[in-house]
């Protein structure tokens, strides 16, 4: 036993590799007007990330990273008790990291990803009608962490990352259209006004798996 | 490494997520409501008025701010204007607001003319207007607005006068006079000269219907005293029902349930006993021959005198009653008549002939008589029974023409065309129960629309042609406006309807509008 310890003691400060996996859930508290009117609740989702080490900073201990991301989330809702929301959002994105040894086990981060996202809105009512839009907007987002490692190998380190942000987009216009009966049927010259548009902006907390080789 | 964990959980601890109350409201949609050439909806929760206007070949949308919770919705008789009463709102959680009742007046036509309300003090829940848009009045309905506070006095009303601004004396509230009854309905005369008054102003008068009471408001004046007129004779109950005016004798008729006659009010002056008190009286006069009249047509022939037809099933005839000498004229008929339409229709037309039809009691037949030298005791009167074979249940004018809709089953599948000119029959089919119908403006078409078959019928009224027009939805609703232009409200609470130019239209010229009642629903604030 005490020789794991020392074992990984040694190889706490040492490099696990250059590439990086990270799975883990987000929940995004949605405060924008635009998202209040669609639902109550938060975007509840994940994220899978690619990362790959730039290389060391010029401070003791810091290091980039570059990575992409891709995330999603959903959230459903009621509007005026009678209308039934369902609210999915997909980003992709690309940005950098800043990590800092605190500790042999822990490593303070800070992230800045620019993308875009797509948003997705379907609303119905039990009277069978439902309508629908997508769009997309850009995003980017920022959020410090943590990572709390578990095993920290000469190839290979595992770790827990808690990560607590923000997430600006922007304004995403939708234009929600009813559903049609049938692809095959000709349909009538169609004007659909205009929904307004959906901010998913809001404060993110996320927890995810680290994967280092 | 500690001050780091402190950091996220102090930010975690800021994590918040509330919702403002304005998106969890109950919501109910008053409409479609036909305007001149718009078509009004007004959103209980959104706090507004969309209306979307037809007269342009695309359709615009636009929207007027209200107060919360709207509870009834009236147009004014020309459709410009369209009468609104918001509830209001008590501030009782975050979000709410502190609102009192409120009368709004939104101008459908001139979009530039600002959205006047006018607080009502009460959550009245229905609304009478005057025929020329000069006066309103808001009254509480029988069954009276639910949540309606401590207390409730159901016989005040609001008396608006719509051609000046808000302000302390207007609108004026007032509690009429009961003897137990409460308000059964509202309705306001055609301005009328007071005979014998020293104020020549015509004057509109508000008729409040109440079991076994008439009462009678000087509208123009809501500030003095109201007169009441008992209608019963210590027997069963007298309900009046329905008031035609006779604005040029300054009269009024009143028919019943459960009285022996057709009720006229002479409206003439008086010199008040205070400034408090009325400057006019009712002359009261029963006009026929006793009998319960079940309903009234009143009608001005070519020289401009005015006749009153009651239908009197007890007596097995139908009065014509020379409204300024009360000498009346009957016609026996032995069928329970309940109907009574005029023809040719139309406010400037003295009408030839009357339609008589039995529709409670579904007689397979209806009456028309001449109306043309009727008042001459010497002529014959002109009566002619026309036998359907089917039952009419209901009986409704085509706007501009001599034609009858006959409707002969309660599921209203199988219709009738009966011309006044010939005075004959034509059957028509629906494939299904008409749930819905209108008539072009000038009447050149019946158009209808049953809510299980996707398409919009059409039946050309000159050659009875029928046509169908296929929909993408099932329709709900269907209006015409006054532009001629069809409007198919399919009921999607976010907006979805179908406009078609007219009757004759291609699909390819027809235009599907969707989401205009959640039109910018992102972008509202709370």
């Amino acid at each position: 036993m005490r020789s794991l310890i020392a074992l990984l003691l040694l190889t706490a400060s040492a490099h696990a590799g250059n590439n990086e996996l990270t799975y883990g859930g987000t929940s995004r508290a949605l405060r924008t007007s635009s998202a209040n009117a669609v639902t109550g609740d938060s975007l509840v989702g994940g994220e899978l990330r690619y990362a790959r080490r730039l290389g060391h900073g010029f401070i003791p201990h810091l290091e980039l990273w570059t990575h992409g991301t891709f995330a999603w989330g959903t959230a459903d809702g009621t509007m005026f008790q009678t209308l039934g929301t369902d609210l999915d959002a997909l980003t992709l994105a690309l940005g950098a990291q800043v990590r800092y040894d605190l500790h042999h086990r822990i490593t303070a981060s800070a992230r800045l990803d620019l993308g875009t996202t797509r948003a997705a809105l379907v609303i119905s009512d039990d009277m069978g009608h439902t309508a629908r839009d997508h769009g997309w907007g850009a995003t980017t987002a920022a959020t410090l962490g943590l990572d709390f490692y578990a095993f920290h190998g000469a190839r290979y380190a595992l770790a827990l990352r808690f990560e607590l942000g923000a997430v600006a987009t922007s304004s995403i216009p939708l234009t929600a259209t009813p559903d049609t009966a049938s692809e095959d049927t000709l349909q009538l010259e169609m004007t659909a006004a205009s929904l307004g548009s959906l901010n998913l902006s809001g404060p993110v907390i996320a927890a995810s798996l680290v994967g280092q080789f | 490494m500690k001050r780091c964990i402190y950091l996220l959980l102090l930010l975690a601890a800021c994590w918040e997520d509330e919702r403002p109350i304005m998106w969890e409201r109950q919501r109910a949609v008053l409409g479609p409501i036909p305007m001149k050439s718009q078509i009004a909806y007004v959103d209980s929760a959104l706090d507004r008025v969309t209306l979307l206007d037809l007269s342009r070949e695309t359709p615009q949308i636009s929207a007027s701010k209200i107060g919360r919770r709207a509870v009834v919705a009236v147009p004014s008789p020309d459709r410009h204007l369209l009468f609104v009463i918001t509830r209001g709102e008590e501030a009782i959680v975050e979000g709410q607001i502190d609102q009192p009742p409120r009368f709004w007046v939104i101008d459908t036509v001139d979009r530039e003319v600002e959205t006047r309300a006018y607080e009502i003090g009460s959550p009245f829940d229905r609304i009478a207007v005057a025929p020329d848009n000069s006066m309103a009045v808001a009254y509480f309905s029988a069954a009276g607005p639910d949540e309606a506070g401590f207390f409730r006095n159901p016989n005040e009303l609001a008396v608006i006068h719509l051609h000046e601004p808000p302000s302390d004396a207007n609108p004026t509230l007032k509690t009429i006079r009961s003897f137990g009854s409460i308000p059964e309905g509202v309705t306001l005369s055609p301005p009328m000269v007071v005979p014998g008054s020293e104020d020549p102003t015509p004057r509109t008068f508000a008729f409040v219907l109440s079991s076994n009471n008439l009462t009678l408001i000087d509208a123009n004046h809501p500030e003095k005293r109201e007169v009441s007129v008992r209608l019963d004779l210590g027997g069963t109950a007298v309900i009046p029902k329905e008031v035609v005016f006779a604005p040029n004798t300054s009269s009024a008729y009143v028919r019943s349930d459960n009285a022996r006659d057709v009720l006229q009010v002479l409206i003439q002056a008086t010199p008040p006993e205070t400034s408090d008190h009325a400057d006019f009286k009712p002359l009261l006069a029963e006009l026929g021959a006793g009998g319960g009249p079940t309903d009234i047509a009143v009608y001005d022939d070519p020289s401009k005198r005015r006749y009153v037809l009651a239908a009197t099933p007890n007596t097995g005839e139908v009065v014509v009653i020379d409204a300024d000498t009360a000498q009346f004229r009957s016609v026996p008929v032995s069928d329970p008549i309940d109907r009574i339409l005029l023809f040719p229709t139309g406010v400037d037309v003295a009408p030839t002939k009357a339609l008589f039809a039995s529709v409670a009691a579904k007689v397979p037949r209806v009456h028309v008589l001449d109306l043309v030298n009727i008042q001459d005791p010497l002529t014959q009167a002109k009566l002619q029974t026309i036998p359907l074979g089917k039952p009419v249940s209901d009986v409704v004018p085509v706007p501009g023409r001599d034609l009858a809709m006959l409707v002969h089953d309660d599921a209203r599948t199988v219709l009738g065309l009966l011309d006044m000119e010939t005075l004959s029959t034509s059957p028509l089919l629906g494939v299904g129960k008409l749930d819905s119908y209108d008539f072009s403006p000038s009447g050149s078409h019946l158009i209808g629309a049953t809510g299980t078959v996707s398409r919009v019928g059409f039946v050309a009224l000159d050659n009875l042609h029928p046509t169908d027009f296929r929909l993408d939805d099932p329709p709900v609703r269907v209006l015409s406006t006054a532009n001629a232009k069809i409007f198919v409200d399919h009921g999607d609470p976010l907006g979805h309807a179908t406009i078609i130019p007219s009757p004759g239209a291609t699909r390819s010229q027809a235009l599907v509008l969707t989401g205009f009642l959640t039109n910018n629903l992102l972008d509202q604030e709370p």
